[in-house]
């Protein structure tokens, strides 16, 4: 009987150190990155689950001047934990340059809540993007047309293999224009990206 | 006092008959039990004799020798005519010479089909309370001088009659009288039902049987074969089947009435239904609890919107709807067969519909506890489906402490509790630990074999038989 109780105790006092409920839990389905005078996070958040089982998604944003402050300001915008392992997109701004590279892909890298498996696109502008797709339509988009050579499937992952082993990598670029429209491919080389085709 | 006054002293009972009938000078009691006795047989075979004696000198002898019955003793011994009238047989007091006569009439249902071990191409026949009735359907089987049967006496009160069938040559002797051994040494005030000598014969831990129980003459029959010994109780329409291991519970009879290729199929899926069933719920508990990560987003903003009205952890709504099943299983079972559509409607609806509509339970819930109990219920030993609900417990439990890591820590306890496990000094999860190769040839898998073998734990007579 002691040794039970003893087991219990253990079990009691040393359980639920990580436990979330899934009602508690703010799920980031796409991130985006830009920087100007500062670093600027977007998040999208799936919000509510309508009556059709379509998730409502809302864009949320905060501004640090580096990368860890960023990440953990947006902790503290949201009264949910924030959830980043279901990331399937990642979008990164044309101003961001090798350093900021550097910068996101350490911390992605270092935080083992991150996945490396999402896609990964450029924008110019990365908030409308983010606030007029629906749930999952870019990743939708990237999926559909992979034999299409006007849009660029490719993980962050291979990204950053791509950019730790100084190879030039190409990423198409997602914008709103009464619509998600993928506008073009730049080719990353000699620290800035080229566009490599023309408009559709 | 002579054994017909000490007799009629301690008897209490109605259904006690004395008889008397004289014959010249001499009385003769006729002693019966009414309940129990078969009085046609009294009053044609016993009273019809005795009206026709004139004149004999020994009339006990002449009964003795003229008696038109199989089953007639002399008894000189108080306690010995007692256990027989007990047993109904009839006793005559000539002066003060016992005779008995048997004339059971034991009320008895007649031979009818398993009520829990349906069968779909096997013989449809079961055991019943009948003893004598529950060896006959084994020797109808089995025609073989080598069949043993080894008649004990159990319970103060009861003297319930217990025997111990095996076949001599195929059984381990050892075993045998470890058995025996135990049964003798049970002091109880009586065995109801086969049940009762459960806990007598096993001291294991584990919450998995060590004894088997079936109904069936079939299943009985193929374990005398085996080399296990079989013990008939008087008055159960369960026997036991001992020792059994971890293996036998996943066997059923209609595996050796199939192609081998079916029957292997059919074993894994018992196999995945086992696993399923402990572990289902536990898993769903851990991974909406702690490693949401393992749920891919399209499942995982289903179940978020399927959870976002109900106010509980996951954990308690697991419970809610295990605990709520076993209490509509349980009085399943209990209720008149008449009002089992009742329950089942209002189970149906309450646990079904309402429960979700209502937002207490999330209607994946409902799947996964559903699921993990159907599972469970592809065994046929109630003993089994026990140990899996509470392993189902305890892995709930763990998973809502710990998470996955809980629910591997709680497969490593049971893994260890049946490799811990003893039936009869032998090791339960043989042919897996120990490990036997030959053996697991009739395990989860079933291989046709041209040489069948016996399992060398349970016979030294190895070879069962060759196909040509």
């Amino acid at each position: 009987m002691k040794k039970l109780l003893f087991l219990i105790s253990i079990l009691i006092l040393t359980g639920c150190s990580k436990y979330s409920d899934l009602n508690d839990l703010a799920i980031i389905k796409s991130i985006g990155i830009s920087h100007n005078d500062e670093y600027t996070l977007y998040a999208q958040i799936i919000e509510e689950i309508d009556k059709d089982n379509y998730p409502k998604m809302s864009v949320i944003e905060t501004n640090a001047k580096d990368i860890n402050t960023l990440f953990n300001n947006i902790k503290l915008l949201v009264n949910k934990e924030i959830f980043f392992s279901h990331i399937d997109l990642i979008l990164l701004d044309f101003n961001l340059d090798t350093s900021d590279y550097q910068k996101i892909i350490n911390y992605l890298l270092e935080h083992n809540e991150f996945r490396n498996d999402y896609y990964c696109v450029l924008s110019k502008n990365i908030k409308l993007v983010l606030e007029n797709s629906k749930y999952d339509e870019i990743e939708e988009l990237l999926k559909t047309n992979k034999e299409s050579k006007n849009i660029i499937k490719i993980t962050f992952e291979e990204v950053i293999k791509a950019f730790l082993d100084n190879q030039s990598f190409t990423l198409s670029e997602v914008n709103y224009q009464n619509e998600i429209l993928f506008t073009g491919n730049y080719q990353y080389n000699n620290k800035k990206f080229e566009r490599i085709n023309n408009e559709r | 006092m002579n054994n017909l006054k000490k007799l009629k002293l301690n008897q209490n009972a109605n259904d006690f008959i004395f008889k008397e009938v004289k014959i010249g000078n001499q009385i003769i009691t006729i002693v019966t039990i009414d309940t129990i006795a078969n009085n046609f047989n009294i009053n044609n075979f016993i009273l019809q004799n005795l009206k026709n004696i004139q004149k004999e000198k020994d009339i006990y002898e002449y009964l003795y020798n003229n008696l038109p019955c199989i089953s007639i003793k002399k008894v000189s011994d108080y306690h010995k005519m007692l256990d027989l009238l007990l047993n109904a047989f009839t006793i005559i007091f000539v002066n003060n010479n016992i005779l008995a006569v048997e004339t059971i009439n034991f009320p008895i249902r007649s031979v009818t089909e398993s009520t829990y071990e349906k069968t779909i191409t096997g013989p449809k026949d079961s055991f019943i309370e009948n003893f004598n009735t529950n060896i006959g359907l084994i020797r109808k089987r089995i025609k073989s001088i080598d069949l043993k049967i080894e008649n004990i006496n159990c319970g103060k009160y009861t003297k319930t009659n217990i025997a111990l069938t095996y076949i001599n040559g195929i059984a381990k002797e050892d075993i045998k009288n470890k058995i025996l051994n135990k049964i003798k040494n049970i002091n109880i005030d009586g065995i109801i039902d086969s049940g009762y000598l459960k806990s007598f014969l096993t001291k294991s831990n584990s919450l998995f049987p060590t004894i088997k129980s079936t109904e069936r003459p079939d299943v009985a029959s193929q374990a005398l074969l085996e080399g296990k010994i079989v013990i008939i109780v008087d008055n159960s329409p369960n026997v036991l089947i001992l020792p059994s291991f971890f293996i036998d519970y996943f066997h059923t009879s209609d595996d050796y009435y199939q192609k081998h290729v079916n029957i292997t199929f059919i074993r894994i899926i018992r196999l995945f239904a086992f696993l399923i069933s402990i572990l289902l719920p536990s898993y769903y508990v851990a991974i909406t609890t702690y490693n949401v990560n393992f749920i891919p987003i399209n499942l995982l903003v289903n179940f978020i919107s399927q959870r976002s009205m109900v106010p509980f952890p996951a954990f308690i709504e697991a419970f809610i709807m295990i605990i709520s099943f076993e209490i509509l299983r349980e009085s399943d079972a209990r209720i008149p067969s008449t009002q089992g559509s009742a329950i089942s409607i209002l189970g149906g609806l309450v646990l079904g519909e309402a429960a979700v509509e209502a937002g207490i339970i999330s209607p994946i819930m409902i799947i996964v506890v559903a699921i993990s109990a159907i599972s469970g219920l592809v065994f046929q030993s109630v003993e089994v489906v026990n140990a899996i609900r509470w392993w189902r417990f305890i892995l709930i439990i763990l998973s809502s402490l710990l998470g996955l890591y809980g629910i591997f820590l709680g497969i490593i306890l049971i893994i260890t509790n049946l490799s811990d496990t003893k039936s009869f000094d032998e090791d339960y999860l043989y042919p897996f630990a120990p490990i036997n190769l030959k053996e697991q040839k009739d395990g989860f898998i079933k291989v046709n074999e041209k040489i069948k073998y016996r399992n060398p734990i349970l016979s030294n007579n190895h070879i069962r038989g060759v196909l040509k």
